[in-house]
């Protein structure tokens, strides 16, 4: 026999088992809309190259994936001229996240906790150094347990976050839109291709984001 | 589906015993989904097939391929006969029209082979000598050789994914809808990996799981107070009889 808590555990986990099996179809979709939508975009004239790379953040255990992550590079078109080679100015990183991991108790005031998030992430930082390429990298999980996370994510501007190296903004910037925000792909092209297409232009916030964009406000308190 | 069984396609999913067993390199789905999307065309009206055919071509083959309207659209699926090189060639789909035709070779997991688009070309011209092959169309999971661009031919590839799009815009508008078609098609491409489109989360509502937590940085300071508050209209409730708790 079960005792109350146990039999109300047990139905806890399999309904939130069902939630996420239920979900899973449209969160696919979802990606498989925003690789394709991001892929048939240019970025200030750049043309987009996906990493082939997906990467899955795992509850360390494989019976819950939290979040996938995609990542392109964003190139110069083919130079008219053979002799030179298109080159890298940017990158653009997509992460959704369905949980981060942590305690939900944690006192971390990153606006997107609690609820599934997309978060769109670029990089054109005006200094290449070396390495440059792996940006797109650093911000992988958005798990704030992980130190590196809470020392390098801050508040940029109200709806942008940027990730701090050495007390230094590195270049590489993200925003986050709860994903139950978007309906279908119109949301997605007005919500997320847009302000990114409008921040690789260098555009600043005002104009990048659409009036009614659900994107998270930083906590005033940040 | 049923002209695929029909012409030996995929007969043998519904044997009693199957000698392929679960061969993957013998999938028929390819051919299943051509005859049930294609095949299912010859049941519709003109009007409704052509209002079809363009959402499947999409807007730009659609109109290289142009078919006069005193000409009925005729759909041949896996035209028999056709050889080249000594080899037997089988698009999957011509469209004629009169003397117009539009070849639509079908690609769902299965590879494009090396060659393929141009020896179709070179096929259908031969064994239809005296009409124009106008357009040629990949439509699903696969992109057109970097190298291929035939002579006086229209060529392009089109996703699921694309066709989907259109037939749910198509469906939304139903003065452009091909009517229960589209429905049917939308229905199928969406339960498919190649022809999901995202449409939001729908009517699905993720069940409670019980008591929730919510962590509060100052007095009076719930994280929900920094989204925009959205005004309500004020809503009356008149009860009928005594309230039961």
């Amino acid at each position: 026999m079960l005792t109350p808590e146990q039999e109300n555990s047990a139905r806890n986990l399999w309904q939130s088992v069902r939630n996420i099996h239920r979900s899973a179809a449209h969160l696919d979709v979802l990606m498989d809309s925003l690789k394709e939508m991001i892929e048939g975009e240019c970025f200030d004239g750049g043309e987009v190259r996906f990493n082939s790379k997906i990467d899955d953040e795992y509850a360390g255990n494989n019976w819950i994936c939290m979040s996938r992550s995609m990542h392109a590079e964003i190139w110069t078109e083919e130079p008219a001229d053979r002799r030179r080679r298109p080159r890298q100015f940017g990158t653009i990183s997509i992460h959704l996240i369905i949980h981060d991991g942590s305690d939900e108790m944690l006192d971390v005031n990153w606006p997107w906790r609690g609820q599934p998030s997309l978060i769109a992430c670029w990089s054109r930082p005006e200094v290449r150094t070396e390495g440059w390429e792996e940006y797109y990298m650093y911000a992988e999980n958005f798990n704030p347990e992980d130190e590196d996370n809470l020392e390098c994510i801050a508040r940029f501007s109200p709806r942008v976050w940027h990730w701090k190296s050495d007390g230094e903004c590195s270049g590489a910037f993200f925003f986050a839109v709860p994903v139950f925000s978007l309906r279908d792909e119109r949301d997605i092209k007005k919500h997320v291709i847009k302000p990114l297409k409008n921040f690789f232009e260098g555009k600043g916030e005002d104009e990048s984001f659409p009036e009614d964009s659900p994107s998270f406000l930083a906590d005033h308190s940040v | 589906m049923l002209k695929a069984v029909a012409q030996g396609k995929a007969h043998w999913l519904f044997d009693r015993v199957t000698t392929h067993g679960t061969d993957l390199k013998r999938r028929p789905q390819e051919d299943l989904v051509t005859s049930a999307v294609f095949g299912s065309l010859d049941l519709l009206d003109e009007a409704a097939k052509r209002r079809a055919l363009k959402l499947l071509l999409g807007h730009k083959a659609w109109q290289e391929f142009n078919p006069p309207e005193c000409n009925q659209v005729k759909i041949e699926l896996w035209p028999q006969g056709m050889r080249i090189d000594g080899g037997r060639v089988e698009p999957d789909v011509l469209l004629h029209a009169g003397d117009r035709i539009a070849i639509v070779e079908v690609k769902w997991y299965a590879p494009l082979s090396p060659d393929q688009l141009d020896k179709e070309i070179r096929a259908v011209r031969s064994f239809y000598p005296g009409k124009n092959v106008l357009a040629i169309l990949l439509l699903g999971d696969a992109t057109l050789p970097f190298d291929f661009s035939p002579d006086r031919i229209f060529s392009n590839a089109r996703s699921w994914r694309d066709v989907a799009r259109d037939v749910a815009r198509a469906v939304a508008n139903p003065t452009d809808s091909p009517g229960q078609w589209a429905d049917m098609i939308m229905g199928f491409l969406r339960k498919t990996e190649f022809g999901r489109i995202f449409h939001g989360f729908g009517d699905q509502h993720c069940y409670p799981v019980g008591s929730g937590s919510y962590c509060f940085r100052a007095d009076g300071d719930p994280p929900w107070l920094n989204q925009k508050m959205i005004s309500v209209q004020d809503d009356h409730y008149k009860w009928k009889g005594k309230m039961k708790c």
